[in-house]
């Protein structure tokens, strides 16, 4: 566990007062709110940092033990003993703390103020406050998104189970209300986002609700049209070639592609492009009939 | 509408420790919506989330209405990059 400097964390000196502080404070909050950086998870974690420092630095006991003891924190605890045990006397704080900016990672401290300050912090918080968003990550398959289905996974301890809507799309985000943190005197809890990231476990190429995808046909299916057969991800398909196919023409498979969120009987089309393969290794007798087949052209 | 899904605006500010005057002045800079059924003033309540955010840009960070306005419609904008980001970097996939 890492000392933490609580003056820097604000850019300020030992020596600034508690408008300085709060100036500070302010200045740095209005820069990484969370409410103006969403999804920002490094911003999150400045604005926490930020949060604890004005903490420790505006409550004037908090001040003077951090003063006091900096880097040799460990030591904070048998000092706090010592001094209990000298003076019992009780002394109202003289400066209310100001604002009491909990809606954010307020309930959720460093290891090392923790260990430095323990639970003592809470005592001046009397109204109640929304608990923190969070965020996480899902990691699904690309096949799993074509049906809804359930997911369980544990957050905070909890087990949660959810349904991930089909056609979900890589990046897209699931709110989770009541399952961030804990709210503070009573508060409700903040929700948890939830972001998914979707890999790709097919041979087809995703755009929206379209899937793409390429498929090798013989030069003499292109030539004099046929049949092939294509996986989707609803079963195999046959499609129908039409002669004289050429190379990257592509066909429209309507309905066959992602199904459209949230909208029940809806899915996006699957385009197939045709890749013609021209025959190698030809037998003498091929050669030949290729051959003729030059000369008509010519002819 | 069904009005399990609304609350009081007086119900809501008493719960939340709220002037109704900052619920009107959102509601007149169109930052909010209020439906009245009966002459009594309702939020939806699946949109609270818009509303807390805002209180919490009002009171955390001391933002007045007009400045909450401005970031409301650049978080809107960010959003709606962020989505169109997300499209391209799908589109390019394809080529990769």
């Amino acid at each position: 566990m890492e000392f933490i400097d609580y003056y820097k964390v604000l850019g300020l000196n030992k020596e600034a007062s508690s408008e300085d502080i709060k100036k500070a404070y302010r200045k740095l909050a209005r820069k990484y709110h969370p409410d103006l950086n969403p999804d920002d998870k490094d911003a999150q974690q400045k604005f926490q940092q930020i949060n604890e420092a004005q903490e420790v630095l505006s409550d004037p006991e908090s001040r003077k033990k951090y003063d006091q003891y900096g880097k040799d924190w460990k030591h904070a605890e048998q000092f706090e003993q010592a001094r209990q045990s000298q003076s019992r006397q009780s002394q109202a704080s003289g400066e209310e703390a100001y604002g009491d900016w909990g809606n954010f990672g307020g309930g959720d401290h460093s290891d090392f103020f923790e260990a430095f300050f323990g639970a003592q912090q809470s005592g001046r918080r009397q109204a109640r406050f929304r608990g923190g968003d969070i965020s996480g990550e899902m990691n699904l398959k690309l096949s799993d998104t074509y049906h809804t289905h359930k997911q369980t996974f544990t957050v905070n301890g909890k087990n949660v189970r959810i349904t991930i809507p089909a056609g979900i799309e890589d990046g897209q985000k699931i709110k989770l209300a009541g399952y961030g943190q804990a709210g503070a005197n009573g508060g409700p809890a903040g929700d948890l986002y939830l972001t998914i990231h979707i890999e790709n476990d097919t041979l087809f190429k995703r755009s929206g609700n379209d899937l793409h995808l390429t498929v090798d046909i013989d030069l003499y299916t292109a030539v004099l049209g046929g049949e092939v057969s294509v996986g989707t991800l609803d079963g195999q398909v046959k499609l129908k070639i039409k002669p004289e196919t050429q190379n990257g023409s592509k066909a429209r498979l309507k309905g066959k592609g992602m199904p459209v969120y949230k909208s029940e009987g809806h899915f996006g089309d699957l385009y197939v492009s045709y890749n013609v393969l021209v025959p190698t290794g030809l037998t003498e007798a091929q050669k030949a009939l290729f051959k003729q087949l030059s000369e008509l052209q010519k002819s | 509408m069904q009005q399990d899904n609304l609350i009081l605006v007086s119900r809501y500010c008493s719960l939340h420790d709220l002037d109704q005057g900052f619920i009107t002045e959102l509601y007149r800079y169109e930052l909010i919506e209020i439906i009245t059924i009966e002459q009594e003033d309702y939020l939806d309540m699946n949109r609270l989330n818009e509303l807390e955010r805002i209180t919490r840009l009002h009171n955390d960070l001391g933002i007045n209405i007009e400045g909450i306005e401005a970031i409301v419609h650049l978080l809107d904008k960010m959003e709606q990059l962020n989505r169109q980001m997300l499209t391209l970097r799908q589109r390019l996939k394809q080529y990769e």
